[in-house]
């Protein structure tokens, strides 16, 4: 399987009135082509600012220091601000979490879908070709075709009013693909027309006519009600049976995580502390942070009797602990800890993990 | 992402200090800010210091007996010589040494300048204070309580936003004499209904936020919650929009001073000076450009420092 | 210690009761602005609260369960029905009688960072709750208090002069928390008080309230959509779907053996940690109804794959089945997808 990204040693600082905020302290990553990465932790633990590092839309007073990015073979860092751009409009997309901030409100959805479209010629001549070899737009075709070079489609011209039906025809497709009822009014609606569920699935058909090779979801179902949150994950389940999609899926919720994610990565304070398949991490957590995490999750499945948590608090950025950031709250700790950061240990079926209790 | 410091604050004091600190930081990083806070530091001195740099009987010009405006005009030093804008001293051969040249009086026009700034600037202050304060508390009271009450306050309101301000400075300076202090009323007639709306706005949407809800089920009762926590969270743009208004009102006071308003003529004061100078511009432009500039730069400094700090201050802004 | 403190107690076991209670919202239309229609937020809903009870109130947005508890805070005036306390119905109270009621009933609201006055330090909100009901005599009494009552809550002398924007989300939480317990209440309104906080801070704060209810001698009810919070502390559960209560029992009925569609649909599309246990879901169709637009007989209906022209025409009352309420005409076997005849 081919590795689609791969973090390595990703360092991150903020500056703040407070002083430096080191938001990330030697990330490391690893995305497979096909499958759903779940970046989990909790808040302040640097999941979005890699998400947003990734993008290339870091905050301005974000600075780099170090480590590198790689996304099919190039490095996303060395990258100027306009080819990230284009990075953006072909490569990588993303969905966050509270789409009525993503969406603009004065205009209709047609218009905003039409805008996502219209940018890539290469999606409308697939699209023409496909309606005028098959006679109709088969719209899971269409997604799964992956054109290596951009500029092949500089050339292709059509008439205007031809591109427009196009252009309605894949905004149509688009939106019975991700379950929407009555896909022409909802491209006559507005924003503020469309509930929560269906505004989200509107971003994720936005996201997906895009044919990006990565798929970034950053909290895609926090701000929705469970039973529409199912709904979302059913639809996301669907759509990888039938489109190629690479997923870096970024919650808090390990539940999520657990339903629908092939790996997981779990983050704290800056790091990457734990990475393995989704079975193994919830059968054999190795690092205290993801044992201690597990247990304090209330469950509808069973009683429990009492939570575990956490004790402590979530580190100060500007002021982290030596060594190993969770040595302060680490049931486990020995000297080494307060010292020195521990290394990256790969243990058998590729479970990552970075803890001193565990040797290759 | 919010940190755990370690160190504990003995008293509320030093939770006060550590957000003026704060504030002091940001401060230093605009330079607009600081060059507001200069000019107008400058401008309030010199209007405290005013009467111990220049006597103040120098306000009285040479010949001047009462109302009547002498017939002759003099714009020079001595009948002889015309010292002109920017030829420099070498041409002056009076007695006397004017650094900005004289008034229509004769007068020493630095002289005149800097003992205006304190008539101008308080006079200024008391119909911002005034105008602001009535306003923010019709408006609060229109937002808090709404209803019937909201409705009667702003249609007043809106009566005193339709009136004229020229207009109604002229009928009441035919009614009630032309005094500064007549000019002080009409002017802040006029003024306070736009801090009704401001405040009745930013007090509306702090009436709807969670804490006055909890406040509510905490069993405070609706004055406590009005006066102790809706106003001082409302209060910033109001403060903001008078800093900023100050400029506008002494210009539009000296303005008024300028079309005739002042009881007299030869009282020290920017727009009187202006008035006097205006129809010489191009004889003796300074007394036309020294006051103006004067005028300017005090509003210049307060419009920055409003700018300034509500940028400072906005809790989006500041964290 | 100086400390006044109002200590009732209730007359019967019964320290809660809504009886019937319906909040409508008035829709104003036309020139005139007269009511031309209501927003029925809550419908008509009845429950009982015993001392020393959790009562969890669940459903999703829109069922009305945030403004059943303003509505029982007295927030919000009801259109119809009673809020009882203590046998007295406070939205006819005089305003003393109010005060007191709020003496012994508090309030944890939803978001820590907006529930608390921004410009306020703790110290200053805690000593501002002591005054407003008169429970100290000085200030150096307020003072032992309030350290006091940071210590209940897991924080210290350190956080008594800080800023909300200088807490995190789980410390903001315990200081709402604090404040709550300063007349020491019998009776707690909790809104979705660990929604904002990340999973092991949800934990510390679950467990805080468990030992403060048995401290304190409290009675909780605890709002909430999520589920698997509910479970952890509730002892009964009242569900909620557009404005009515649609089941309502003690827990382990409710959500082991649940018996409207719509409580065992819930339960159906929450997510579990564990990978193992990873199944094809049976769906909620379609979206909850607007509340201007209430489907006719049973609300549910739309949504519901056993609804029958029964279902369609007349409303479900509550009905006393296996140990709890249900509204519903049926009886249902989920596992095998069909209604008992």
């Amino acid at each position: 399987m081919e590795r689609i990204l791969s973090i390595r040693d990703l360092r991150l600082s903020f500056k703040t009135y407070r002083g430096e905020v080191k938001a990330l302290a030697g990330v490391n990553l690893d995305l497979y082509e096909g499958e759903i990465l779940a970046l989990v932790g909790e808040s302040g633990c640097g999941k979005s600012t890699t998400a947003l590092a990734i993008l290339g839309l870091l905050p301005e007073n974000a600075e780099v220091k170090g480590g590198e990015i790689v996304f099919r073979g190039e490095n996303l860092l060395e990258k100027s601000p306009e080819e990230m751009r284009l990075v953006r409009a072909y490569d990588i997309a993303a969905v966050f979490q509270d789409p009525m901030t993503y969406l603009n409100p004065v205009l209709r959805i047609e218009t905003q879908i039409k805008e996502v479209i219209d940018l890539r010629n290469d999606i409308i001549r697939d699209a023409y070709e496909m309606m005028n070899n098959d006679g109709r737009l088969d719209i899971i075709k269409l997604l799964n075709i992956r054109p290596m070079n951009r500029h092949e489609v500089d050339g292709f011209k059509i008439d205007k009013g031809l591109r427009d039906d196009i252009i309605r025809e894949i905004s149509i497709e688009i939106l019975k693909l991700v379950r929407l009822p009555d896909p022409e009014r909802v491209l006559k609606s507005y924003p503020f027309e469309l509930s929560g569920g269906m505004r989200q699935r509107v971003m994720i058909a936005m996201a997906l006519v895009k044919r990006p090779t990565l798929w970034i979801a950053d909290e895609v179902t926090t701000a929705l009600d469970v039973t529409i949150q199912a709904q979302i994950l059913a639809l996301m389940k669907e759509l990888r049976s039938k489109i190629k999609m690479s997923v870096l899926m970024i919650t808090h919720d390990l539940s999520l995580v657990a339903e629908i994610a092939d790996r997981v990565a779990v983050m704290y304070a800056g790091r990457v502390v734990e990475a393995a398949d989704v079975s193994e991490l919830f059968r054999n957590p190795l690092h205290p942070y993801t044992k201690l995490l597990l247990k304090s999750i209330p469950r509808i499945d069973m009683d429990i009797e009492r939570l575990e948590y956490i004790p402590g608090t979530v580190p100060d950025l500007v002021n982290p602990p030596s060594g190993c950031r969770f040595h302060p709250r680490c049931p486990y700790i020995m000297d080494i800890c307060k010292v020195e950061t521990p290394k990256p240990v790969i243990l058998g079926d590729g479970h990552y993990v970075e803890c001193y209790l565990y040797k290759e | 992402m919010e940190a755990e410091r370690v160190e504990t604050r003995r008293s509320e004091w030093d939770a006060r200090i550590n957000e003026i600190k704060y504030s002091l930081y940001l401060i230093k990083k605009s330079p607009l800010l600081i060059v507001g806070i200069s000019l107008t530091t400058f401008f309030i001195v010199l209007a405290f210091l005013a009467p111990i740099l220049v006597d103040p009987k120098l306000a009285l010009p040479e010949g001047y007996q009462g109302n009547t405006y002498p017939f002759y005009r003099k714009y020079v030093w001595n009948e002889n010589h015309f010292i002109k804008w920017g030829e420099g001293v070498a041409y002056y051969k009076g007695p006397e040494f004017f650094p900005l040249g004289t008034d229509g009086w004769g007068r020493d026009l630095l002289a005149m300048i800097i003992l205006s700034i304190p008539l101008d600037m308080y006079y200024a202050a008391i119909i911002t204070v005034i105008a602001a304060s009535f306003g923010t508390i019709l408006g609060a009271i229109a937002g808090y309580f709404g209803g019937y009450i909201d409705e009667i306050l702003m249609r007043i309101t809106d009566i005193f936003l339709a009136f004229p301000g020229l207009v109604l400075a002229l009928v009441l300076a035919a009614l009630l004499g032309r005094t500064l202090e007549t000019l002080v009323i009409a002017i802040t007639v006029v003024w306070w209904p736009p801090y009704v709306r401001l405040m009745r706005g930013q007090v509306l949407s702090e009436k709807n936020k969670p804490y006055v809800e909890a406040l509510m089920a905490l069993g405070a009762s609706k004055w406590r919650i009005l006066f102790r926590h809706i106003i001082p969270n409302s209060i910033f743009p109001v403060i903001v929009q008078a800093t900023m208004d100050y400029g506008g009102i002494l210009l539009t006071f000296s303005a008024l001073m300028f079309l005739g308003f002042s009881p007299s003529p030869s009282i020290p004061e920017l727009g009187n000076l202006i008035a006097d100078g205006y129809l010489h511009i191009f004889d003796a432009p300074w007394v036309l450009i020294f006051p103006g500039l004067t005028l300017m730069l005090i509003s210049l400094g307060f419009n920055l420092i409003g700018d300034g700090i509500r940028d400072l201050f906005d809790p989006r802004l500041r964290r | 210690m100086g400390i006044m403190l109002n200590a009732t107690s209730t007359k019967n076991n019964v320290i809660l009761e809504v009886r019937d209670l319906k909040v409508y919202f008035p829709i104003r239309g036309g020139i005139l602005q007269r009511t031309v229609g209501y927003v029925k937020a809550v419908d008509g809903i009845s429950f009982k609260m015993f001392k020393g009870e959790t009562v969890g109130l669940i459903g999703e947005s829109g069922c009305g369960k945030t403004t059943t508890a303003k509505a029982i805070l007295g927030l919000l005036k009801p259109y119809s029905g009673k809020v009882l306390f203590d046998g007295i119905d406070i939205h006819n109270a005089s305003k003393d009688e109010l005060k007191r009621i709020r003496r012994r009933m508090q309030y944890v609201p939803q978001d820590p960072y907006a529930s608390l006055d921004p410009r306020q330090t703790v110290w200053s909100a805690l000593y501002e709750a002591m005054k407003i009901h008169g429970v100290v005599n000085s200030r150096s009494d307020a003072y032992r208090y309030a350290l006091k009552l940071l210590n209940d809550v897991g924080m210290g002398e350190e956080h008594l002069y800080r800023y909300p924007h200088e807490l995190s989300g789980g410390q903001r939480q315990r200081i709402a928390i604090a404040r709550a317990l300063v007349t020491r209440p019998e009776v707690l309104i909790l809104d979705e008080p660990t929604s904002f906080l990340d999973v092991s801070i949800q934990a510390s704060i679950l467990n805080l309230l468990k030992d403060l209810k048995d401290e304190y001698g409290l009675t909780y009810l605890f709002i909430s959509h999520n589920l698997a919070v509910v479970n952890y502390i509730s002892t009964y559960i009242n569900v909620m779907y557009l404005g009515k209560i649609v089941e309502s029992g003690p827990r382990e009925k409710i959500f082991r053996e649940p018996r409207h569609p719509y409580t065992y649909q819930l339960l159906q599309a929450i997510p579990i940690p564990d990978p193992g246990k990873r199944k094809v879901r049976e769906l909620i169709k379609g979206e909850v109804p607007s509340v201007l637009n209430i489907p006719s007989g049973c609300r549910f209906h739309p949504r519901c794959p056993f609804a029958t022209d029964k279902c369609r025409v007349e409303e479900p009352s509550l009905r006393y089945v296996d140990g709890r309420y249900v509204a519903c005409h049926y009886d249902i076997d989920f596992s095998e997808g069909k209604i008992i005849e």
